[in-house]
This record gives C-alpha cells, structure tokens and sequence, in this order.
C-alpha cells in the first residue's frame, strides 16, 4: 500500500517535469533551449553506453561513432525521401542503428575489456575517415546541411519544435531503460557485469545477452545522432570526432550504472564550459580532466553515489 | 619506389614499436593500459622542442633531460593516480588515466597552445643514394635507433637481476613479492621505462610530422599495434608496430589516400579475425 502510494507520486512529479519542460520554450531563449537540447542529445547517448558499461562490462569508444552513423543516415534518408514524416525517419535510424551494432558487435564482443575497447574506437575512427571519403554522399569536408523535421505538410524547423521532440524521445528513453532495469533481462545484464562465469552457470547466454546489449546502446546512440542534425541543422564529421571521450566523462561525473546518472552528469559537463569559458579557454581539457581524475579517485559512484551515501549517513545518524 | 616506402614504413613502424613496448611493459608489470601513454610522450617532445629551439640548447644536453622529465612525469602519475587505483575495479583505472591524458593535454595546450611547431633534425644530411634507392639519413637513424633500443632491452630483461625481477612479476604477482621483488619499485621503474620509450619515440617522430598537441593519438594506434601483435608480449608489439607501419606505408600506392588512416584498424580486424589473441599471444583460460 505505502509502495504504490510512493510509486504514485513519483509517477505524477515526472509527469509534472515533463509538462514543465514541454512548456519551457514558452518561457526560455533559443540559446538556452539550443543547450538544453544538446544537453538531453547527450544524456541520450550517453544513456546507451551507460547500459553497456554499467550493465554488462563492455567498453566502448564506439558510441561517437554510432552517433555520427546515426546523424548522417538520418540526413541522408530525409534528404533522398523528403516526404517521410519525422516519426518514421527516427525508428527507420534507430533500427539501422542497431543493425550497424548487432555486424559491429558480433565480431567484437568475442573480445573483452581492453581489446574491445580497441575494436569499438577503430569502428568510430573508420567511419570518420569513409564519412569525409564518400563526400559526394556525404559533403565530406565541407559537410551537409540537414532539411528540418516534417510531418506530413507540417515542417517542425524551429527550435522549439525540436526541442519537444527532444525532450519525448529522452523521456521514452528514460522509461525504456528504467523498466528494462527491472526486467528479467536487465538483471541477467547486470549479472553478466557481476561476473561472467556465475552468470554463465546461471543459464545466462553471456553472447547473446552481450550483443542485446551492445545493439540497444547503439540504437540509442543513432536516435541520438538523428536528433542532433535536426537541433544543429548541419553535419561535419569533425563534430562527433570531438566528441571522442565526453561520454565517459558525463557518466564518471553522473555515476556509472546509475539511470539518472547520465542525464546528471551530461547537465554538469556541459555547464562547465558555460561557467568556466571565459577563463579557462585556453585549457578546457585540463579542467576535464581534473574532474575526471577527481571523481575517480574520490568519488567513484559519481555525483549520484556521493548524494546516496549522503542521504544514508544522514538517515543512520537520525536512527541512532 | 617500393622499396623506398618500405624503408619509410620501417621508419614509422619503428616508432610505433617503441610507443607499443612501453605499452605493453607498464601492462604487463602493473596490468594497466595507460591511455595517457602518448601524452606522455607528447609532452615530453614539447619540453625538448623548448630547450632546444627557445633555449638553444644542444642535443646531447636536451635527450637526457627530455627523458628523465618523462621518466619523472610517468612516475609521478603511477604514484599520484594508478597506485591508488589498481586495487580498484577495471573502469577506474581506465577513467584514471583517460583523465591523466586529458590533463596533460591541457597542460601543454596552454603552455605552448594547439599550433604546429617544426622540430629540429637530429640526423641531418641529404639523400644517400645507393642504386637507384634514394635514402633519408632521418630514417635510417631512426630504425638503427630503435634496432639499438630494443636489443638493449632485451639485454636489460633477461640479463640484469631487476629485469629478472620485472618479467618475474608479469609472470606472476604473488609469487614474485614472496621472492623478494619489490613490487611497488618495479611498478614505478616499469612505468619509467615506458615514458622514456615514449619520449625517444616523440624526439624520433616530431621531426617528420612536426610537433602539436594532436601527436598524443599516437596511444590508440599504438593499442591497436601491441593487440595485433599479442597484447602481453613486449616483442608482438615490436612485430605489431613493423606491421602498421609497414603497410601503412606501402597501402597507399594501391588504395586511396584518404583512407590510410583505417588501414591499422583494418590489419587489426584481420588479425583478430584470424587469431583473436593476436600473433604471439597465448590463450589463457579464466578460472573462477
């Protein structure tokens, strides 16, 4: 009874969120609805590797590059088939996404730790290379513009538009994820990160859970990607390249294998340049990196372990 | 022609020999991959470049400093960062020294910002033409180079007692700290090691790819060299490196251009294909 009187709340302070942030680009300007869209992109992405990580001990650098696979394709499909609706452009990236994932990850998962990570950052790099090298398809260098979002006669180019659409895709993410955690699935995952060989005596299928896994992170790295040429409006293969290690970053600073943690820690990192730019320009890299090195050495569990740990003491103290 | 770029490719895959060994030593003697590895060496070729173009100085006073500031800056990160982390799980000391490299990359970022700086020759002179080979005295010193460095580590692991003690503990921890190794010394002295690998390797390579903040990604090429050659084997990194550079050289008169920069992680894919522990690795069967 307590249980679903808790649950119930819950349920309506989330919907209560989301309304606010449906409602926002009433209130907001374009630039911070511009930010707040690229910070929900990467807690998207970031959300994938998440699982990965968190769940099943697979490292991956490859998650750029499912994003670039992701934005390009997206752009690319819009621009050969402008009369596709918005919807069907997002599912048809997502699962090419996944199947990129599934040829990708069928290979590499037969690999572990290091190794993979190796063959997953390969991936990445490779597909920036062809991206730049099919230019005509692509624009290569020079890059390509992204035609906006439509739906049916109905085109979806301001920002504001996107940003909702931004806010209900992370939204369902969100769900996905929390209920897959719950699952029977989401348990074997985690107990393949425990330790593989119980998980194996379990009747766990370590292969076949692991490239489930691995598929599900890049389709959400797609998603994201497609979501990301829509906010920009305008693709380089150079943006993702950049992009390189910040999906680490977010989730040591949120906290590994945590659900919000990716959102948490996409917020922080991509506040700090906002905060910090002005002096520390020269040398954002350093910042990053203390932060990281920080986190790790202090706080492991990220920002969320250290607010769990906090709210425990406090509670043990207030019993005792 | 071919032969030409062959020996162009020995010289590159001679500096991702060295880049790999120092890998795969610091991996093998403390079980860490270190990511800031080409950081390292980065920064050290930077501190070179200031004694030797803003300073003057000549070369035979700028290496020795140039490596005992690697050797100092790689010891220092093991003590600083990884000891603390190596009882810890595998994604800390992964995120540790992601955040080392990042680090050290913002520090030189800011010292001498992101432009492109020309490093002096060590091995000056014009073409020697045997034939109808026309050779670069750059490359030729740098494979003689790397040929002496490697044998000299080949003496120093087989032949002295703390090289002993080094593959001793590689083979197994426990064991070793019972014999008598110290193990925390031989982790600093690997860790040393590799960031003077990698500084001779940054002095040896700036010359022809000019010095930035950029050469750092050397580390992943260089990952993907010791897997090829068996992660764990301080010589399949050797072969591994020769590979790459090998084929990264001669590939492109067959291919275009634009897409050398695959053709590791193309060999890599290959080879893993083919033999998912690389050339000269072993399988290892993991016990509960």
């Amino acid at each position: 009874m307590q249980n679903a009187k808790k649950k119930e709340r819950k349920i309506i302070s989330l919907v209560i969120v989301v309304i606010l942030l449906l409602l926002a680009p009433l209130f907001i300007s374009n630039y911070i609805l511009y930010l707040a869209g690229v910070i929900m992109i990467m807690a998207i992405v970031a959300q994938g590797l998440n699982t990965m990580i968190g769940w099943g001990a697979i490292f991956s650098f490859g998650q750029p590059g499912f994003m670039a696979f992701g934005a390009y394709f997206g752009a690319i499909v819009s621009r050969q088939f402008p009369m596709l609706p918005f919807p069907i452009i997002l599912i048809v990236t997502g699962m090419a996404s996944a199947l990129i994932g599934l040829v990708i990850g069928f290979p590499c998962l037969r690999l572990r730790g290091f190794f993979l990570a190796m063959a997953t950052y390969g991936f990445s790099s490779a597909l920036f290379v062809l991206i730049n090298f099919f230019n005509n398809l692509t624009g290569g260098n020079e890059g390509m513009y992204v035609s906006p979002p439509t739906f049916g006669p109905l085109v979806l180019g301001s920002i504001e538009a996107i940003f909702i659409m931004i806010v209900l895709i992370g939204v369902i993410a969100q769900f996905f994820v929390s209920n897959i955690s719950k699952s029977k699935t989401g348990h074997a995952w985690r107990s393949i990160r425990d330790g593989e060989i119980a998980a194996a005596s379990l009747g766990i299928n370590i292969a076949r859970e692991k490239l489930k896994l691995f598929t599900f992170g890049s389709c959400l790295a797609g998603v994201g990607g497609v979501l990301y040429a829509y906010l920009i409006g305008y693709l380089q293969a150079d943006f993702f390249s950049s992009m390189g290690l910040s999906f680490f970053l977010i989730l040591v600073v949120g906290g590994i294998g945590t659900i919000w943690g990716p959102l948490l820690g996409s917020v922080m990192i991509l506040l700090i340049p906002q905060v910090f730019g002005g002096v520390f320009s020269q040398s954002m890299n350093l910042v990053y990196g203390a932060i990281l090195l920080i986190f790790v050495l202090v706080a492991p569990k990220g920002f969320l372990g250290l607010f769990e740990s906090l709210i425990t003491s406090v509670q043990s103290r207030r019993k005792a | 022609m071919i032969l030409e770029l062959l020996i162009d490719g020995l010289a590159v895959g001679s500096i991702y020999a060295l880049v790999s060994m120092g890998l795969v030593l610091v991996f093998q003697a403390t079980g860490t991959l270190n990511f800031a590895h080409g950081d390292i060496m980065m920064i050290s070729t930077f501190v070179a470049y200031a004694l030797l173009v803003q300073l003057g100085l000549p070369f035979f006073v700028v290496i020795p400093i140039a490596l005992c500031f690697a050797a100092a800056v790689a010891m220092l990160s093991e003590r600083l960062v990884v000891r603390r982390l190596i009882s810890g799980s595998g994604p800390a000391i992964i995120m540790g020294t992601l955040g080392l490299s990042y680090i050290l990359q913002g520090i030189a970022s800011s010292v001498w910002s992101d432009d492109i700086f020309a490093f002096p020759k060590i091995f000056k002179g014009n073409y020697i033409t045997i034939g109808n080979i026309r050779l670069v005295p750059q490359n030729i010193g740098v494979v003689v180079t790397t040929i002496i460095i490697i044998v000299m580590l080949h003496l120093f692991l087989t032949k002295t007692k703390i090289g002993t003690g080094l593959r001793a503990l590689t083979q197994n921890r426990v064991a070793a700290s019972l014999m008598g190794v110290r193990v925390t010394r031989m982790y600093a002295l690997a860790w040393a090691i590799g960031g003077i690998l990698a500084a001779i390797a940054g002095i040896l390579l700036a010359p022809t790819l000019f010095l930035s903040t950029g050469m750092s990604e050397i580390t992943f090429t260089a990952i993907m060299c010791a897997i090829i050659g068996g992660f764990g084997k301080i010589y399949g990194a050797v072969i591994g490196g020769y590979l790459v550079g090998i084929f990264s050289s001669i590939l492109p008169v067959y291919i275009p251009t634009e897409l050398q920069a695959i053709i590791p992680f193309v060999l890599l894919m290959v080879v893993l294909f083919i033999k998912p522990t690389g050339l000269l690795g072993k399988k290892t069967i993991k016990k509960v």
